[in-house]
Parts: C-alpha cells; structure tokens; sequence
C-alpha cells in the first residue's frame, strides 16, 4: 500500500513537472518572499517540501511561525507598518479580512487567477470548496486561496458510550443529557467547549445559529438582546457550569483537546482540525477511543456548525507580487492539498478528498465524511460581521465568562450589546 | 618654535575637554536616552489626542482630551485600575514584610553564605516568561502540582488563575516569589551598612533583642525600607510579562492591569489613540504614586 | 534541658530554629525550578498524571525536541550577539555619563535617567516599530540592539555611579597634578580601579537584555529572534507539552543562573547599590 502511495505522488509530481514545461515557473528566479504562518497543522505539513518550490521557481522562501495570537499581532503590525517587508500570510478571511481589506492591505487575487501567464493551467480554482471561495473572497474580491476548510464537529469517547450506554447525541438536548449522564464518570468531565473569553465566540457560534440567533440586525446594530441569544449563552454556559471541566474560563482549544487527550473528557465540540490531535498515540492516550459525530441539531431542528477557513494571502504593499504568487498557487496546487490531507489537515480541494491515495490511508472515514457532508449546509460567518472584529469578540468573551461563572445572561449580554453598539457606531 | 605650537594645540584642546568634560561626558548617554524615551514618549501623547486606528480602515481625526474623557467613562478602564491596585497592594506588602525577615535570617553567620545568597536571586535573574510558563504549568487546576499539595494537606483543591477571585491574589504570589529576594538583599545591605555604636550603648543598657530591633534597627532601616518601596512599587503597577504569559488577564478582566488593557487596546483592538491615552494614564499613575511615596518619606 | 540555661547553649538552639527557618524559605524559592527540572525529564504521559511521578526514568527526549526541533542553538546566538552588543554600547555610554555624575554631582541628571524606568515599555512599542520599519530595519541586529540600550543604559549608569562614589578624589587630584587630563585619568586611573563594578554592572545589564521579550516579539524577525519569544514559540500547536515547555525553560534559564553563580557577589552588590541610595 505504501508502495503504492509513493507511486501515486510520484505520478503527481511528474504530472506537475510536465505541466511546469508549459507555465514558466522561474518567471521570479532569483527573487526572496517573506511568509509569515500560523503555528497550525497545516504549516507542520507544508514545510518539508518548500525546497522544492525552491528548486521549481528558484524563488527563496524565508518563513517565520508564531502560536496564533502572537501570529495575528505580528501580521498586523507587519502590514501597518507598510513597509513592504511581507509578501504573504496566513488568514482567517472571516476575522481580519474585513478589516485587511478596507485598509487597503490585501491583495485581490481575481486578477491573478484568470492570468494563463501567472496561472499554472493545472490550478484548477473550481475544485476548491465553494464554502471555502466564498469564505476567502469579501465583497466579490477573492483575497486569499484557501488552504484549509474544516467545520464544528462532536468529538467523543467511543468507550465510555459503550460502556453507560448512551447514544451518540444528534440534538441539543441529548447532548446536555450525554454530559449529564457521563460527569465524573472514570474521571472524566461531561463535556467541554471553550470558554476563554474572546477564544469561545468562534464556538459559541453554532449554538447561537441553533437556536435561530445570529449576530447584527439589518441596520447593523447588536442583536444580543434577543431571546434567542439569551437562550444560546444560558444552555452553552450550562452546559460548562454543570458538567464542564474545573476552570474552563480559562481554556481554549489547546486545553480542551489536551484533556480529551488525556482521558479527562467525555466529550467536546469544536474544529474538525483538532482530530489530528486526538488519534496520534504521541499526543494522546485514548488515540483508539475517539468517535466523530455531526454537530448536533439545536431548538431549530437545523445542524448549524460554521466552517472556518485558512487562507494564504498576499500583502498588497509587497514588492514581489509574482513570486508571491507563484508560491501561493503552488501551495494550494492539487499535490499540496493532498499532502497536507494526509498529515490530517481538512483540506480545502475536492481532489483532494475524492483522490485514491486519501481513500487508501483513511482511518477515520466517518470524520471525512461529516467534514464533507457538513461543508454543504456549515455556516461561514463564525464572527461577528464588523471591523473591530478583536474588540467585539472581547466583548463578547466578557459576556459568556460571566454567564459561565453564574452571572446573569441577560444582564451580561445587554451590557455586551451596549459595548458592540458603541464600537458600531465608530464604524459608521 | 612650531614645535611648541603644536604641542600648544593638543593642549589646548585636552584643557577645552577638561573644562567641558561636566557635559561632554553624560552628553551622549542623554542623546541617546532622549532618542530612545522622551521622543517616543512625545508621539506617544500626540497619539493620544487623536482618535486613530491602525489603519485607514476608519479615518484617524484630532480629538483633543477625547479620549480621557472616554477614559474616564470606561468601565474596563476602571477595573484595570482596581486590578493593578490590587495586585500592588498584594504584592508589595508582602515582599517588604518576608524580605525583611529573609534579610534578618541572613543578617547573621549562615552556614554556606556566599550559595545561600546566590540561590536567593535565582527568582528573580530568571527569564520571566520561563518561569511564567512554569507557574502556569503548576496552576492547573487539573494536572498542577499546587493542587496536589492543597490534597495531601487535606486541603480542597483550587482553581488558582482560573477562579475570578483568586486570578490576581495568584499573580501576586509569583510576583511575591519572584522580588522577595530582591528587597531581602536590598535590605540585607542596609543592616550590613549600619553603625554599630548605637547598638553597643544599648546593649550596655541591657535592652532586649527586640527593643533593639524598634528602637534602632527599624528607624535606621527606614530609607532603604523607602527605597525598596518606591523601586517594587513602580515594577508591580507595570507587571506585564507574568499577567499576559500566565492569564492574558483573565478570565474575562478579571486579572487585566492597566498596563495589560493598554496592550489589548493597542495591539488587539488597533484604537491606537485610545491606547495612548490608556498609557498616559499608566504613567501619570505610576509618577504620582513615586512621587507620593517620596513626600511620605521625606515628612517622615 | 541544662544547655538551655548557658547563652551558648541558648545561642545554638536560636541559630538551630533561625537556619531551619532559612532551608525553608531556599525550599519554597527553589521548588519552582526542581519542579521545572523534574518535568523537563518527564515525558508526556508522567507529567500529566493525576499524582505527581517523583521517581521516574529520565528522559532527554524534550531536549532533543527543543534543540534540534527548534534551532534554539541559532536562537541562542541572537541572544549571544544582542545581550552582549547592548552592554558593551551600554558600557561606552554609560560610564562616562556616571562618572560625570558621580564627579560633578548632577543630581538631576540622575533623577532623570532613572524616569526611564517608570514609562512602561508598551508606550515604546509602536513608536519604534514605525521608525524601525521605515528604516528597513525590521529583523536587524542593528533594532535590537538599539532597543535594548533602553535596559542596559540606566542600568549601567545606575549602578556605577555608587562605585565612582567611592573612589577617593585624592587619588584623581594626585594624577592630575602630575600633569594628567582629567579624561585622561578618567580612563587611565579611575576605570581600573571600578573593574568590579564595571563586572557587576555588565552581567546584570546582559541578564535582562537576555530576559527582555516584549521588544524581540514585535521587532525581531526569523534572523534575530532571540530565545525568549523563541521559548514563547515552544507553547505550539496541539496538546500542551509540559516536558518541552520545561525544558526550553530550562535552557533559557541555564545561562543566567550560571552567570550570577559565578559572580553572585558583585550582583549583591550591583541591586542593592541602586536601592541603597534610593
């Protein structure tokens, strides 16, 4: 089977060099980019073959990694600076690329994409999930390729289902009662779900959706009051408050999956990514023991997971354009989508999933599955639609730490409300 | 003759370095401070006068005292206040309370001196944010040490950093661990520097190990006592590295110090101006405090 | 029970319960750092069990994680260059400037140089990195040396300035009469003979360059970033790695506690030099 992997990617490559023959890959020779990346699977994956676009291009590629929150800093103290310095990052369209764009940061793509000069014929733009274009593009401008796609998933301890035989909740509902019925069970913890402030907006995002709620009005004002927010944060902060973890106020998704991995949680919801975490027996002791399940359906009757979406984009003051995007297209190819796939990263091409050489070494075909099917109907908005998106998620992250620790809902979400509108009104 | 003058010449320019030498010789060392402070310190409240983002995402305009009014009006602003005042009032405190009883412990013959004295000042040379890392690691409420010590003294665990109440009293005992040593040491050689012919007379006159403690070491201890103050006061309104490695100032705000909130604002937020004013705001506090404690100390 | 009626015996008894008080205190100090060891040495699995593992087979797994996954060598060598760049700039500037101060009194230039220690670092921040990007010099030695000079320079003039204080005058008057410049035996007279200072004042200015994170986060870049921000990058993606975020500690940290083992006396003397005079 190995051999006929190796096989498989060699084909590829030769396919891609032939290609290579017809597109003039050095157009850039000579010339240096500079990239800045997420520390994220997908950089773990992508990084042993960038000699190879090096060879390909003869384009030399400098790449610097920082853990998320200090990589978000630096790319926006980057590109205010203006200088130039960056050629091109890592983005989640749906948090800055709202405000990237408006400043006058990001280059739009679309011009790129349609050039046969700059464009590999092989590139192939519609084999990316529309869920993934649509997400990278804002106002009709494409401003990043995507890089990876995944969506809000249930994780669970197989074995502790079996065990205290619980069926594996489909709704709300059952999924509270799960928790309920597995706390301080073996050790473990009902169920866990971020709860650090700014970090848990992204994932109270499909509970908010599963209960009808969503985020501004048409006149773009806060839509925190409704009672369909009142509803989400009350069941979510339930949920924390009565089955979750000791001190979940403090905790992200480093947290939340590094207990699952080890054994202290029954169960979690949050990226589909995080599955790479969890059945790797280096990380994790209960790498056997894991169940994925479709993000449970709320009072609508609707799953309701978002779809969140890395992209690699382009700075607009870089003074390399074509070599930047010479390597962008080339980290997105067919070959490269594949490869990070199979390092478990959701890949964001359709090839990729559909390819031979994926179906031959997938372990968990349930994951690939829910990951594909909830692509379809998975909501792209996992942020609250404005500018200021870091200060609203503050916002809002003070609103659902109080509600966790006891305080009250209504209260903390019309102060929360207050607060957005005042940064929404800075914003007309 | 043409030697004379050019050796004149040198002279006489060795004797103009001489006479000027009270400014030539700080004079570089000031430029450079200046260039490196008091310039980005000047942007810094031209900043704060403007209502600016980041970027040309919402136009930047003049808004004079604006900002310090919202300031003024914000609530977070308000509770990072709170916050910084509480941790400093926890910290401090205690640190001069230990390290003046560490500096009487070793104000005397110890055995092994020169390791002893040496391991005291590992906490505080080491990388803050190693041993911020270390402290969170510790803090969990699930797999930490601490709580497992709290369990083996029949304790009930606790969620340290986690729980909103117990965030900055926990943040103080790093800060607490991390400069005790240093005001000990301080401390230490303010006793070492003492003289030693009042405590003779009052040992002829029969006095107590503890009257002499109150009626001579602790009112010749007071400058240094001062000193010690004034330093660690200025460093814990300001503590930066421990919160944001530790805690980010949560959860929620419920550890964010001014300093943090300034962070937030300018680094997360992008309100450049509002940052601004937010510093400004830091260092008037921390002058007035300074300062404040340098009048309590000069009418005592 | 008899020892207890002689002072001897009293004196030893108190010595007995004042160094017992003292171990004590060494012990609450140290743990963090036997702690930090212990779990540099453990793998993953050991480190999160629920009981602590005390006794265990150690393992250098999170080293080689740290060294050879993490280039930290190269990373120790930004440091290297930055640390020891900033305090010898410090030292070319900072001496004369205390000397001048010590000499001629200028007590307000003191008071002011030690104005840089009250303005937080943030409010520096955006200036210099607007200045710096400007310049090009974003990820250069050359930023980070600068920035640094902000630590090393009071740092520097704060602490020699008590040891300029304590040569005696007579001594520089006796070399100027005999026809010395009085730079001149600045540099001839008085430099040699504050050596432990300038000693002390070096390591201490080089410890917390080496410590500073805040300016390298923003300013360095993959040619200069130094071993904090580098340690910071350890906390990566997936589980929490208590073994590797250890034993980065501990590399981090070996370097300065070897240093002030050295020479912890003239550190004493460096901290309490300032805070003395207050």
């Amino acid at each position: 089977m190995k051999r006929k992997l190796v096989l498989g990617i060699a084909a590829l490559m030769v396919g891609s060099l032939g290609l290579a023959q017809n597109f003039n890959w050095e157009q850039a020779r000579g010339s240096q980019i500079r990239v800045l990346l997420n520390q994220h699977p997908w950089t773990t994956a992508i990084t042993p073959f960038l000699p190879e676009f090096e060879r390909l291009s003869g384009v030399k590629v400098v790449v610097e990694t920082f853990p998320e929150a200090q990589f978000r800093n630096k790319v926006l103290v980057e590109l205010a600076s203006g200088t130039g310095a960056l050629d091109a990052f890592m983005l989640t369209p749906n948090q800055e690329g709202n405000l990237y764009l408006r400043s006058g940061w990001l280059e739009p793509l679309s011009s790129y994409v349609g050039n046969p000069a700059l464009t590999a014929p092989g590139f192939d733009q519609a084999d990316f999930f529309p869920a993934s274009i649509r997400a990278a593009s804002i106002g009709g401008s494409l401003v990043g390729l995507p890089i990876q796609q995944e969506t809000t998933m249930l994780f669970y301890r197989k074995d502790l289902f079996q065990k205290y035989n619980i069926p594996v909740p489909r709704t709300f509902a059952e999924l509270e009662a799960a928790a309920k019925a597995l706390h301080n069970k073996d050790g473990v913890a009902g169920i866990g779900l971020r709860g650090r402030g700014a970090a848990a907006t992204s994932q109270l995002a499909p509970y908010l959706f599963g209960h009808g709620g969503d985020w501004l009005s048409a006149n773009r004002r806060s839509r925190f009051f409704d009672a369909e927010w009142v509803n989400a944060l009350t069941f979510y902060s339930g949920l924390l408050r009565n089955y979750g973890p000791a001190g979940s106020t403090t905790m992200s998704w480093p947290e939340i999956t590094s207990l699952f991995a080890q054994g202290k949680l029954a169960m979690f919801t949050d990226g589909s990514l995080f599955k790479s975490i969890l059945d790797d027996p280096r990380t994790s002791t209960v790498a056997d023991k894991v169940g994925y399940a479709a993000f449970p359906a709320g009072p609508t009757g609707r799953r309701t997971p978002v779809a969140i979406t890395w992209a690699l984009s382009m700075s607009k003051a870089s003074k390399n354009k074509v070599a930047t995007w010479l390597f962008m297209q080339w980290a997105t190819n067919k070959q490269n989508q594949l490869r990070v796939l199979l390092a478990d990263v959701p890949a964001s091409r359709r090839s990729a999933w559909n390819s031979a050489e994926y179906k031959a070494r997938d372990k968990t075909p349930e994951w690939s599955a829910i990951n594909l099917e909830q692509l379809e109907y998975a909501n792209p908005v996992w942020n609250p639609p404005v500018v200021a998106v870091g200060e609203v998620r503050d916002i809002l992250g003070r609103a659902i730490v109080t509600a966790i620790n006891g305080g009250n809902v209504r209260d903390a979400l019309t102060r929360a409300a207050t607060q957005t509108n005042t940064v929404l009104d800075r914003e007309r | 003759m043409t030697q004379t003058s050019s050796q004149a010449r040198p002279e006489r320019r060795s004797r103009f370095i001489d006479k000027n030498l009270w400014w030539l010789m700080p004079g570089p060392a000031v430029l450079l401070l200046f260039v490196l402070t008091i310039l980005p310190l000047i942007f810094n409240l031209v900043l704060s006068t403007q209502d600016r983002f980041v970027s040309a995402a919402q136009p930047s305009s003049f808004v004079g005292l604006g900002n310090y009014l919202d300031i003024l009006k914000d609530e977070r602003f308000w509770n990072s206040v709170w916050q910084m005042t509480k941790f400093t009032l926890i910290a401090v405190p205690a640190q001069l309370v230990l390290g003046l009883l560490i500096a009487l412990l070793l104000n005397r013959q110890v055995p092994a001196q020169g390791l002893v004295r040496a391991l005291i000042l590992l906490p505080m040379i080491s990388t803050p944010v190693a041993i911020a890392l270390i402290w969170a690691l510790m803090f969990n409420p699930q797999l930490g040490v601490l709580n497992y010590f709290l369990e083996t003294l029949g304790l009930e665990r606790s969620l340290w950093v986690a729980d909103e109440r117990l965030a900055i009293p926990a943040l103080a005992l790093v800060d607490i661990w991390q400069w005790t040593p240093l005001v000990a040491i301080i401390l230490l050689a303010g006793l070492q520097t003492m003289p030693e012919e009042p405590f003779e007379a009052a040992r002829i006159d029969g006095a107590s190990p503890w009257q002499l403690f109150w009626r001579i070491t602790w009112p010749l201890l007071q400058p240094t006592l001062f000193a010690a103050l004034t330093l660690r006061m200025i460093d814990a309104l300001k503590t930066f590295d421990i919160i944001e490695v530790i805690t980010q100032g949560g959860p929620g705000i419920a550890s964010e110090t001014l300093n943090v909130y300034a962070f937030r604002a300018g680094f997360e937020f992008f309100r450049v101006g509002y940052a601004a004013s937010l510093l400004t705001m830091l260092l008037l506090l921390v002058t007035a405090i300074a300062v404040g404690v340098n009048l309590l100390r000069r009418t005592r | 029970m008899t020892f207890l009626r002689t002072r001897a015996g009293r004196d030893r008894l108190n010595n007995w319960v004042l160094n017992t008080l003292l171990l004590l205190v060494l012990v609450v100090l140290l743990f963090p750092f036997v702690w930090m060891i212990l779990t540099s040495l453990r793998d993953q699995v050991q480190n999160t069990s629920a009981i602590p593992v005390w006794w265990f087979w150690p393992t250098l797994q999170n080293y080689r994680d740290v060294i050879v996954g993490n280039n930290f060598l190269f990373f120790t060598f930004n440091s290297l260059v930055i640390a020891a760049a900033a305090t010898g700039l410090g030292l070319l500037f900072g001496l004369p400037a205390a000397y001048a101060i010590a000499r001629f009194k200028l007590r307000g230039l003191a008071a002011w140089i030690l104005v840089s220690r009250i303005i937080p670092y943030i409010t520096f921040l955006l200036p210099w990195f607007l200045v710096f990007s400007s310049l090009r010099l974003i990820d250069t030695y050359l930023a980070l040396i600068v920035t640094h000079l902000i630590i090393t320079l009071p740092m520097i003039i704060w602490v020699m300035i008590a040891f300029f204080e304590d040569i005696p005058i007579d001594l520089e008057e006796a070399a100027m009469v005999d026809g010395m410049t009085r730079f001149g035996t600045f540099l001839r007279i008085v430099i040699p003979l504050v050596m432990p200072g300038v000693v002390t004042a070096s390591i201490l200015a080089f410890i917390y360059s080496w410590n500073q994170f805040l300016f390298s986060l923003i300013l360095a870049g993959p040619n200069t970033k130094t071993v904090p921000v580098a340690v910071f990058n350890f906390i990566s993606y997936g589980s929490i790695n208590f073994g590797g975020i250890a034993a980065a500690a501990v590399l981090i940290t070996l370097p300065v506690v070897i240093l002030s083992l050295i020479v912890q006396r003239h550190i004493v003397r460096g901290l309490t030099s300032g805070g003395v005079k207050g």
